[in-house]
């Protein structure tokens, strides 16, 4: 398979460099990501996962950039007003800032560089650096606050020559600066496609920056994204995912709280069903002192699907006085699910607060009971319980028009259940 | 010089060597090294042939690596796999023929080999570096049709028991230091307890590691059959050295219909001086198999020594209605290392698994729960909680829970919670005030910390227990 890819990856690699320095790096990039390959189960952070019969189901991973695509888009999210960036098949299509001051706005896009660097052992971080064909930098100048979300929207008309795609966000929010960021991948043909993205973020001092997450693919389509923010002083990072309907996410979530006061939230709400995988890895590291960071997953599983939760809180000897925790909880429907969780604490300092929880069950029958004896027919006592479950975690979401949206999403999205 | 030697004996208690004599197997690990244990041991051809394919198989795997706590190379062929007093040669008949010297070391470590044992109702089986040196309340014990003796006896005289069971439960292809267990195993105790029989005593294994650069091996089964109860107690000391020297127990429990295992032990090892010098690798096995319906296996640990810790004593719970369950205390000072908690396998319906953890970090330390909670997808309505909490001591310190959880029912219930936090400083100052200095307010609230592990050893333990909990952290304060 790695040789196919690698094949792929020549004709890739001289149609889409113009420098002589990006073939290289990409280069580096590949042969890295060849070196390692895909994850295997023997790696820790994927030991829950075996991504390498996932990806072998995969058959033809292509990627063609002849194709030119016309889209007529229409706005995919309307129930709020919003910015919008489209990319068209990992490519920049429009875009409109007719909310904001442009000024204080800096963007550009990647397509012709710059180069990154290969490092670090995530195969799957190395392989979007040898393959993305676009993305998005964003920086928001100093002390300005977006007065609408901007959303990204990345959508993909695939077909059998081209189903592999590689983006990038880079966005830098400066000091007292403040950004809501939507990002919606969709997906408008049923090929099936394998998305792999790879994010960095940037926070600086008294800056904020909120981060949601949602998806409109298919439930044959593969996703992996990495997150990997950076907050400085009093910055706070808050990232929300709403995973539904592909057939293998995995949401990887990298936050240094670099210096004091710093925060990071990471909240997600899993919908598994029909024979999904949905993973979300959070690494929160406290290197500042009296930073803090939450974490509350909660997942729902049905029909032979699988949910993950791996958590890990890292607090540095210096961090003092950090308030650290996690908790992860699902709902198992059927007896062919699985939910694995593993939320670890590393501590070196001791005037700390860390602490997590972990449950899993099924749906309380006292509480269906309860319902159904007020009228409610079985399923909908049932919805009603998880949606209660879920809207627990959309609640988290500190702005209000976007956690209208999700928890309207998510009661649209259970009606899928039984 | 003589005050410096005494100051060092006083950090711990148990740091003397016993001078005895001691016939030694040649240093390194090879098929006849294996040959002249099982030779001296006079064991029948199935236990060579069985070593024999352990030591085949260890030449394939290599060291697991994945452990928090790193440690040097350690270096196999540069051990003596077998030590044993030369006295042993011809087997005391009772007590009364025992070296001497080695009686005085027991009464050093008070444990009741003599006198004492009609008082404490405590059957002894004491473990001298690699092999068993007395059992008392023998005559009693058979009594009841109760199997308590060296393992290396069960062998020769109960062979259909310890074929049937012996590696039923940590196999010959398990990771490396249980494969190396099962090649080299010198010594340990074996218990049978037939048919509903409840034992009347608690049982008790006393190990010591005295001569120098020694590996101890032993090996500990013990069966409850149907309808049977036993309680056994394993406590473990070893002298001061300034070397690092190995020990890798294996130690299988089976409890079969109705049957229940509590299996309760005070580690003391030596966990080397302040600076992290010298001390045990503790590398420990421990598997217990709920093989029958409602049977129960509780496992109780106070782990205070070694300078590495490394053990994770687990419950397969097959039979329905079986519980498993599991209590800790894992106490690290100065330089000590532990990485140690549980693995609770829920195999049959309506299974039952209990975890509590208590984890003290002072000095230097490192302290890591590691636990697995893995419920298949034919156990109905397993049931699981977990609570891990650590206290840490000092700013040097680490504390880390790793918590994996796997869940296949939707029918199941898996509770999880951990906290990680200092002692605080009103229960100090609340404790000062009442007149109680540092240390003993740190003890006080230490051991309340810990009572939940501590409420579940047998009485005798229990204090001992609580007075190792205050020793351990003596200094940690202030």
């Amino acid at each position: 398979m790695i040789e196919e890819l690698k094949n792929t990856f020549d004709k890739f690699n001289k149609k889409i460099s113009i420098k002589d320095k990006i073939v290289h790096t990409r280069l580096d990039n590949f042969n890295a990501f060849a070196k390692i390959g895909f994850p295997g189960k023997s790696l820790e952070d994927w030991k829950f996962s075996n991504f390498n019969k996932i990806i072998s189901k995969f058959k033809n991973i292509r990627v063609n950039l002849e194709e030119k695509i016309e889209l007529e888009f229409n706005n995919f999210i309307t129930e709020f007003e919003h910015n919008k960036i489209v990319f068209v098949n990992g490519f920049y299509n429009k875009h409109s800032f007719e909310y904001e001051n442009e000024d204080k706005i800096v963007f550009d896009f990647l397509k012709n560089g710059p180069a990154y660097k290969a490092s670090g052992n995530n195969s799957l971080n190395l392989l979007n650096n040898a393959f993305f064909t676009d993305g998005l930098l964003l920086n928001v100048k100093e002390g300005y606050s977006f007065q609408k979300p901007l959303i990204v929207y990345n959508v993909f008309k695939a077909n059998k020559n081209n189903n592999f795609f590689n983006h990038k966000l880079i966005i830098n929010v400066e000091k007292n600066a403040n950004l809501e960021l939507v990002n919606n991948n969709i997906n408008l043909n049923s090929e099936p496609i394998f998305l792999n993205t790879s994010n960095f973020f940037h926070v600086e001092k008294y800056a904020v920056l909120k981060l949601f997450q949602i998806n409109h693919l298919n439930n044959q389509d593969l996703n992996y994204n990495l997150n990997d923010a950076t907050v400085l002083e009093n910055g706070v990072f808050e990232n929300f995912i709403l995973t539904c309907n592909n057939e293998f996410f995995k949401n990887d979530v990298f936050c240094f709280l670099k210096e004091n006061y710093s925060s990071g939230f990471i909240n997600g709400c899993i919908l598994a069903n029909n024979n999904e995988e949905h993973e979300i890895k959070t690494f929160t590291k406290h290197i500042g002192e009296s930073t803090k960071s939450y974490q509350k997953v909660k997942s729902v599983l049905d029909k032979n699907s699988k949910s993950i939760f791996q958590g890990k809180i890292y607090v540095d000897s210096h961090a003092q006085k950090t308030d650290g925790y996690q908790l992860s909880k699902a709902i198992i429907l059927d007896q062919n699910s699985e939910f694995d969780s593993k939320p670890e604490l590393e501590i070196y300092a001791d005037d700390v607060k860390c602490s997590h929880g972990s449950t899993s069950g099924n749906l309380d029958e006292n509480a269906i009971f309860y319902l159904m004896s007020r009228g409610l027919s079985r399923s909908d006592a049932r919805k009603l319980l998880i949606k209660g479950f879920l809207e627990d975690v959309i609640e988290t979401i500190t702005s209000e028009k976007i956690k209208k949206y999700f928890s309207k999403r998510l009661s649209i999205l259970l009606n899928e259940y039984r | 010089m003589r005050e410096k030697e005494l100051e060092k004996i006083k950090e711990y208690k148990y740091g003397f060597s016993t001078d005895i004599e001691d016939v030694k197997a040649p240093k390194g690990l090879n098929k006849k090294v294996i040959q002249f244990i099982s030779k001296i041991k006079n064991e029948p051809k199935w236990m060579l042939d069985w070593r024999l394919k352990a030591y085949d198989r260890l030449q394939k795997l290599t060291e697991p690596d994945w452990q928090k706590p790193k440690y040097p190379k350690i270096n196999y062929q540069d051990l003596y796999y077998y030590s044993a007093p030369k006295s042993m040669k011809d087997k005391p008949k009772n007590l009364e023929d025992l070296d001497p010297k080695l009686l005085e070391t027991y009464k050093k470590l008070g444990i009741p080999l003599q006198e004492q044992k009609k008082l404490n109702n405590i059957a002894v089986d004491a473990v001298f570096d690699s092999v068993s040196v007395a059992t008392t309340f023998k005559e009693k014990l058979t009594e009841k049709g109760i199997i308590f003796c060296p393992i290396s006896e069960a062998i020769q005289k109960h062979p259909d028991l310890v074929k049937k069971y012996l590696g039923s439960v940590i196999p010959l292809t398990d990771h490396y230091f249980a494969t190396l267990n099962s090649a080299v195993f010198t010594d340990g105790s074996f218990v049978y307890i037939p048919k509903n029989v409840r034992c009347p005593m608690e049982l008790s294994t006393y190990f010591r590691i005295n001569a120098s650069e020694t590996g101890q091996f032993e090996r500990t089964l013990i069966i409850a059959d149907e309808g049977s109860y036993v309680s056994y107690l394993e406590g473990c000391t070893a002298p001061m050295r300034d070397e690092n020297q190995l020990h890798a127990a294996n130690v299988e429990l089976i409890a079969l219909d109705n049957a229940e295992i509590k299996y309760s032990t005070v580690q003391n090892w030596y966990p080397g001086d302040k600076d992290g010098k010298g001390g045990i690798y503790n590398f420990v096995t421990k598997r217990g198999a709920c093989r029958g319906k409602n049977s129960k296996i509780s496992w109780t640990q106070v782990e205070t020594g070694s300078a590495i810790t490394w053990k994770y004593p687990s419950c397969i719970l097959q039979g329905d209605n079986s519980v498993g369950e599991f209590y800790s205390i894992a106490i690290t000072n100065n330089y000590q290392k532990a990485d140690t908690g549980t693995k609770m396998i829920h195999l049959g319906k309506n299974t039952k698994s209990k975890i509590i953890s208590k984890g003290i970090s002072a000095g230097f330390a490192d302290n890591t729960y590691r636990g697995l909670v893995d419920i298949n997808r034919k156990a109905e309505n397993a049931r699981n909680y977990t609570q891990c909490d650590s206290l840490l001591m000092g700013s040097k310190c680490g504390a880390h829970t790793i918590p994996y959880i796997k869940n296949k029912n939707s029918s199941s219930n898996i509770e999880h919670e951990a906290t990680t936090s200092k002692i605080s400083e009103e229960q100090l100052f609340y404790c000062n005030q009442r007149g109680l200095n540092q240390e003993e307010a740190v003890s006080l609230i230490v051991n309340g910390f810990c009572k939940d592990v501590l409420q579940q050893l047998p009485m005798e333990f229990a204090v001992e227990a609580q007075k190792l909990v205050g020793i351990s952290l003596e200094g940690s304060v202030g």
